[in-house]
């Protein structure tokens, strides 16, 4: 009864490279890409579990556009086995709910369900640079129907069916047992991510990755993709620095510059020059009828 | 209304009576003295059923962080995370041709906290977590009358299969970082002597009676000088002290996210274009080692920033 291990990984765009399409969400296609560095760290936890199931089977999904293959090469490079990519225009622009229930779904259509047989482990990273929510691990392990453990540092096996995890809480760490099925989420604390190997970057190359769209996983389309996601984003505004210009001390020795600087403190310093309000335009609220829902 | 689940707990509901709930309902199980991600989901989604609330709030801690998306894939309800605004709002939809009012309109920092986005859900309850120490703690009102109401939920067996081996929790888990009226934060710059200035100058502040701790940006905690819950910003604690100190700090987005709701912002630096100026009320442009000893002598000899020293 082999175990299988399976990391799911986010392609982001590098963060000095973010940029928004007009619509408000996100332009993936003109910025570099990386693996989402929480992600690295769940690849690794993979890894290193291997190290107490040699014959364990490894496996790297992830959902998004075509160029997403990138990242599961990289990850088939620093040592997975079997890659898999949901890819399908109708998933666009879905929330983090439609984003779990496809990742979830694509698992249990490859076999991955809560009766399986056959152990297995969903490792992940905690959150994406680009999202930041950290929701889909929890949201495919509900909609899997197996436990979970999120902001993860390290997890080992014990040799059987469960793992021991450790937690990030507030102030400390909490020690968990988990039995297998499970979902694990890695904070980028524990153990860094190893660099590819000659050999994984060859195996990289000549692999075949599987590719589904929703109808090859029996997914439907009324609950993915903008229409189907149960939120939206409204609107993006840019944020403002909301302080006035900074009142700096004068002097040139430290006892001066301290002396400003209470005198500063003091006197107070300057007031935000409140911009004019931009007159709102009166929005025609169209004639429709209010929906209590 | 209030759900609170634990053990002992129903000590507990006055108190949030008196800071805003008009009901508690509470969930007092021995067995749920530690937060459990499985029966607390089951636990709020029976609750869910019986009261439809229109809406749900959870703490963006590690706990609401992981519970919020849980229970929303079960109630099939979108979530919003880690929001710093939350308002009541309607939603003109020109395609359907209705208008959702009420509708709850969560704000989040996205894109390194460069721009605010408002998302809206539609099917409810519409859960959002919020973000800790941007919110101020509503008022308590000692007296205050509401109405308290036990909960007893089915509990599956199957939600107890994950083990809590055991909890540590270091000082507090620093709380008190959310409470202070003052934080003196060091960054990179106040390594050189492992931010034993900062630390200092929080004493010195403490001795005089002021509500003070010490905070740090995050290069201090990646070079393993600090624990990470003491580290301001993005990916640590939101505060907002009546004032902060920040020393040695340059000023990131993600640092600023952190501390902008503070009261006043003074900002300690020897580099005068660092941009924790652009983000400071008053500011002293210098060597972190010449200002602080300075600084500590005057605290030491009463000054307290014009904060009221505790009895």
């Amino acid at each position: 009864m082999a175990l299988t291990i399976i990391s799911l990984v986010k392609q982001v765009p590098l963060p000095s490279e973010m940029r928004m399409g007009e619509d408000g969400l996100m332009d993936r296609t003109k910025a570099k890409s990386i693996i989402n560095i929480d992600c690295q760290f769940g690849l690794e936890a993979g890894l290193q579990l291997l190290k107490q199931h040699p014959d364990a089977r490894l496996i790297v999904c992830s959902m998004g556009p075509g160029s997403f293959e990138a990242a599961l090469r990289s990850a088939v490079a620093m040592g997975y086995d079997e890659a898999y990519l949901l890819s399908d225009r109708k998933l666009g622009g879905s929330d983090t709910y439609a984003t779990g229930l496809a990742i979830a779904t694509m698992l249990k259509h490859l076999g991955f369900t809560k009766d399986s047989k056959e152990p297995f482990i969903i490792l992940a990273g905690r959150q994406t640079s680009d999202g930041d929510t950290a929701h889909v691990p929890s949201q495919v392990a509900e909609k899997i129907g197996i436990p979970q453990a999120t902001f993860v540092e390290s997890v080992k096996s014990d040799g059987t069916n469960n793992v021991v995890a450790k937690r990030i809480i507030e102030g400390g760490y909490q020690l968990m047992n988990l039995p297998m099925p499970c979902v694990i989420s890695l904070t980028p604390t524990g153990i860094p991510p190893r660099k590819q190997s000659l050999s994984g970057a060859i195996k990289a190359r000549n692999l075949q990755i599987t590719t589904f769209g929703i109808d090859d996983i029996g997914l439907g389309t009324e609950k993915i993709g903008i229409s189907g996601s149960p939120t939206i984003v409204a609107k993006v505004v840019n944020m403002v620095s909301e302080r006035p210009p900074i009142t700096l001390a004068e002097g040139h020795n430290e006892v001066a510059l301290v002396d400003s600087l209470i005198a500063n403190l003091a006197k107070g310093g300057n007031v935000l020059e409140k911009k004019e309000a931009v007159e709102k335009k009166e929005v025609d609220r169209p004639d429709f009828p209010n929906k209590d829902f | 209304m209030t759900l609170i689940i634990g053990k002992k707990v129903e000590s507990l509901t006055q108190t949030l009576i008196e800071h805003g709930s008009d009901e508690v309902i509470f969930v007092e199980n021995d067995r749920l003295e530690e937060y459990l991600v499985l029966p607390f989901t089951s636990i709020f989604t029976q609750l869910i059923k019986e009261r439809n609330p229109e809406i749900a709030l959870f703490a963006a801690t590690t706990s609401g962080r992981e519970l919020a998306p849980r229970i929303g894939m079960r109630t099939s309800s979108g979530v919003t995370a880690d929001c710093t605004g939350l308002e009541i709002g309607e939603y003109i939809s020109k395609k359907e041709q209705v208008i959702y009012t009420p509708i709850l309109e969560s704000r989040r920092p996205t894109y390194g906290e460069s721009k605010l986005a408002t998302i809206l859900g539609f099917v409810c309850p519409q859960v959002s977590t919020a973000r800790a120490g941007t919110f101020e703690v509503p008022e308590r009102v000692v007296g205050r009358k509401g109405i308290t109401t036990p909960f007893k939920p089915n509990l599956d067996e199957k939600d107890f299969v994950v083990e809590v081996i055991k909890t540590v929790r270091g000082e507090g888990g620093l709380q008190n970082l959310f409470d202070a009226d003052l934080i003196v934060s060091g960054g990179r710059g106040t390594t050189t002597d492992s931010l034993g200035l900062i630390k200092q100058l929080a004493e010195a502040l403490k001795s005089q009676g002021i509500n003070a701790e010490w905070a740090c940006s995050r290069p201090v905690v990646d070079e393993g000088i600090t624990e990470y819950a003491r580290q301001v910003g993005q990916t640590g604690k939101t505060v907002r002290p009546k004032i902060y100190i920040a020393v040695g700090i340059s000023g990131a987005i993600q640092h600023i996210a952190g501390m902008k709701e503070s009261g006043t912002v003074i900002a300690i630096n020897q580099n005068p274009k660092a941009s924790i100026f652009n983000n400071a009320d008053f500011g002293i442009i210098g060597n972190y080692q010449d200002i602080l000893p300075e600084l500590i002598e005057r605290v030491k000899s009463g000054y307290t920033f014009g904060l009221e020293a505790k009895k």
